[in-house]
């Protein structure tokens, strides 16, 4: 009997059974729209279009987690150092489960016992270039098919069934920076990428192909050329051509709105802003588009002219609730730059911003919600909070509707020292100016931590979205670049760089569980069932770890 | 529970902001960049070889012609093309010039030696080629990882220059008892050290009372040496190469 339930009898002439696909193997985008409904699945990156990375599964509780057990390992098959580190979140779809192994290979296999149905093996290009290790987060889902961007600018769609190429497009040219890395995002019938390369002084886009045939449908420019909106705003020499704007995190969808949201990545060059005054649109911003023809609807800037590198490439948290009295449709948004946002998300109006770590690069907002900004990069040197590597990046922060609380996973009492320097573009290579010092190593690449306290440390923070107000705070020796998951029965699962990986209770951070993984957790939890059992999954190091408690 | 924290810090108005000048900004990068590219050959004082005494001849030439030898090397000699841009050419410059003005003269390394090996004291925790203490720096070839002036400086004042690798710690035992030591490790339920003496240790913090960053035990030799005898240490230590 195989997953299903389905006798495959091994006699001649039963050819037919051989094509009978299941109906439930088939993911539709109505099961997309309604994947609340099937929490034993994990359908997109973010679990749902509204990425609040929450499971309803209610298994695993604070009462039982300290008895949860590993139940099986997979390990990577290529070399998983510090810079090629395991980002992928898997999806679930009945029982098989679908991940990317580092740098682009997708993995297929049985979420009961981690065993390898295939593998599909991408070979980058020696043209790829990436600023921050060949990495993946994931795959999306359509139908039969997956879809992979690579790290040398293809977009793939692979049969969910055998693992074979359906089609692939270049989506732009790895020898001038343009990488994918980001787990695509499927809405209809389209599937919607953007590139990385922030470094590499690319002109970033959102790009929409067609699932069945890679027919590029739309592209909306974040980076607008002469006679787009927001071109204005890019002053000095033609500067928009290698204005940056990447996009390398898993954007949000509201299907009642029919709005799609993604954050947008920091201007080039980097730390020097001299060569393109003005705001420098879209750049560190959330852009509200019509899924249909990419037209852009709102946006919001959280760092104008942003000479920090502080990418706006976070999971736009679509969370309803009453607020301040009102019952309302939010995105809240924990920025790189330190700040907790609250927006409309129908109408992207700045409702509130607060520091949820120490900032000193502004000190208040104006009533449009633009920040007054007191410190920037100067030739002598200066010191601003938080680091250049952020408050919290592009790993995934979580709201519960329970708790009503919004954990980020945060990096506190960071800085770095930003000089300004001449910068000249050059084809190809890295167009950002002088690095920036960091006390922490942006990477994790050292195995031993001898760092002073005051040099910075990781933490899950626990905020009110109500008031900003940090109710509870688990702090690690060093920092994190993992993700959390939030359970309706008041866990939080998240790790760090230690290697640790904590269930925690959801009201107060009490850890309850922990266990010791060995590797870097850079990758969002997930939690998803088979056969009514459920399990928790986490990328560490160069395993997937998954857990589940006893029978 | 910590409400309200946020609003009290930003209202405290958080400005820690620090200024580097321009020449102190230059050295640095300047020194990572000669670390990395010229000591090899020219030695931490840019002293050694054929090339001879790069640093003094710094200060003799013009900045241009300086930074144009750095860029473009010296035609039939070792030295080839750097490949460094102009800016950091300059930065190297501007450290050969601090070298030369920051260097120890004189000094007798025999004395320098008899010093280091016996009344010293510094192989109770320095190692020289096999020989002495684990806890510290070891001192094999530190000649040629080390300016002369970083190691006058370090024998005057242990706390001026101090690598993350070698930061001493307290950790203050529930128990009562103090382990002092070499941080090697840390995480947020564990510490791992090296003991003063030599143990490797590792210490849980549910043990723990307090772990404490403390000053290098080493002890400043300022009253203990004249300036003479002081160059002669760091004559003698200037001299062990690999």
């Amino acid at each position: 009997m195989n997953r299903n339930g389905i006798a495959i009898v091994l006699t001649a002439g039963i050819a037919a059974l051989a094509c009978v696909v299941p109906a439930s193997a088939q993911i539709t985008a109505e099961r997309l729209l309604e994947a609340a409904d099937e929490p034993e699945n994990w359908l997109t990156y973010s679990g749902g279009y509204d990425s609040l990375r929450h499971t309803t599964l209610s298994g695993i509780t604070p009462e039982n987690v300290a008895d949860l057990r590993l139940e099986w390992v997979y390990q990577v098959r290529s070399r998983a150092g510090a810079a090629e580190k395991f980002e992928a979140t898997p999806l679930v779809v009945d029982g098989v489960m679908y991940t990317v192994t580092p740098p682009n290979d997708v993995v297929a296999l049985d979420a009961l016992t981690g065993r390898v149905f295939w593998i599909y093996s991408h070979t980058p290009s020696q043209d790829a270039r990436v600023c921050c290790g060949r990495v993946n987060r994931g795959v999306a889902i359509h139908g039969q098919t997956l879809f992979m961007g690579t790290i040398d600018a293809r977009l793939l769609a692979i049969d969910a069934r055998t693992g074979r190429l359906k089609w692939d497009v270049q989506v732009g040219d790895p020898r001038l920076g343009y990488a994918l890395t980001v787990a695509p995002l499927v809405v209809k019938d389209r599937v919607v990428v953007g590139p990385a390369g922030g470094e590499y002084g690319i002109r970033g886009f959102i790009v929409a192909y067609d699932v069945e045939t890679g027919e590029e449908a739309w592209r909306f420019n974040t980076v607008p050329g002469p006679g787009e909106p927001g071109n204005e705003t890019w002053g000095g020499d033609e500067s928009w051509r290698t204005g940056g704007g990447s996009i390398w995190v898993t954007g949000s969808y509201d299907p009642d709105l029919d709005l799609m949201y993604w954050g947008v990545g920091n201007p080039g060059p980097d730390w020097n802003g001299d060569s393109r005054p003005g705001d420098n649109l879209y750049t560190d911003s959330v852009v509200a588009l019509d899924p249909d023809d990419g037209s852009l609807q709102w946006h919001y800037q959280f760092t104008p002219h942003d000479e920090m590198d502080y990418d706006a490439v976070q999971i736009p948290v679509l969370a309803d609730m009453n607020w301040r009295g009102e019952d309302r449709r939010l995105m809240l948004w924990a920025n790189r730059n330190g700040l907790l946002y609250v927006l409309d998300r129908a109408t992207g109006e700045f409702l509130h911003g607060s520091p949820f770590v120490e900032v000193n690069w502004m000190d208040g907002f104006d009533e449009n919600g633009r920040p007054n900004q007191v410190l920037a990069p100067s030739e002598g040197g200066t010191l601003i909070m938080p680091n250049n590597q952020g408050a919290t990046n592009w790993y995934s922060p979580s709201y519960s509707p329970e708790t009503g609380l919004f954990y980020i996973p945060s990096w506190v009492d960071t800085f770095s020292v930003y000089t300004k320097r001449p910068v000249e573009y050059v084809e190809g290579q890295q167009f950002v100016g002088a690095f920036p010092t960091m006390a922490m190593p942006a990477l994790g690449t050292r195995p031993t931590n001898v760092r002073l306290p005051e040099e910075g440390y990781g933490a899950i923070q626990a905020v009110d979205p109500e008031t900003g107000a940090i109710e509870w705070m688990f702090p690690m020796t060093d920092v994190t670049d993992s993700g959390v998951l939030s359970t309706a029965t008041n866990l939080v699962f998240a790790g760090g760089r230690e290697g640790y990986f904590y269930g925690l209770d959801a009201r107060d951070g009490t850890m309850l569980w922990r266990q010791s993984l060995g590797g870097q957790i850079a990758a969002g939890p997930m939690s998803y069932a088979v056969n009514g059992r459920q399990y928790v999954a986490i990328a560490a190091g160069a395993g997937l770890f998954v857990f589940a408690l006893p029978e | 529970m910590r409400a309200g924290l946020l609003a009290a810090a930003w209202l405290a108005g958080i400005q820690a902001q620090e200024t580097f000048t321009a020449i102190e900004l230059d050295r640095s990068e300047g020194g990572a960049l000669y670390e990395a590219r010229c000591m090899g050959c020219h030695g931490p004082d840019g002293a050694y070889g054929d090339a001879g005494d790069i640093a003094a001849r710094s200060v003799e030439l013009a900045g241009d012609d300086l930074v144009r030898v750095i860029i473009g090397g010296v035609a039939g000699t070792a030295m080839s093309p750097s490949g460094l841009t102009a800016f950091e050419a300059g930065t190297v410059a501007a450290y050969l010039r601090f070298v030369a003005s920051d260097r120890v003269t004189g000094g007798d390394a025999a004395r320098g030696r008899e010093f280091v090996s016996n009344d010293g004291g510094c192989l109770d925790c320095h190692a020289i080629d096999g020989v002495g203490g684990l806890i510290a720096p070891d001192l094999t070839g530190i000649g040629s990882r080390r300016r002369s002036g970083q190691l006058r400086d370090s024998l005057l004042d242990p706390n001026a220059e101090v690598r993350t690798e070698y930061r001493f710690v307290d950790a203050r035992l529930r128990d009562g008892n103090t382990v002092r030591g070499r941080l090697l490790n840390q995480d947020t339920f564990s510490v791992q050290l090296l003991s003063m003496a030599g143990r490797l240790t590792a210490i849980s913090r549910a043990d723990l009372d307090a772990l404490e960053f403390i000053d290098s035990p080493m002890p400043s030799y300022g009253d203990r040496l004249t300036s003479g005898a002081l160059n002669d240490v760091v004559r003698y230590l200037t001299t062990l190469r690999p």
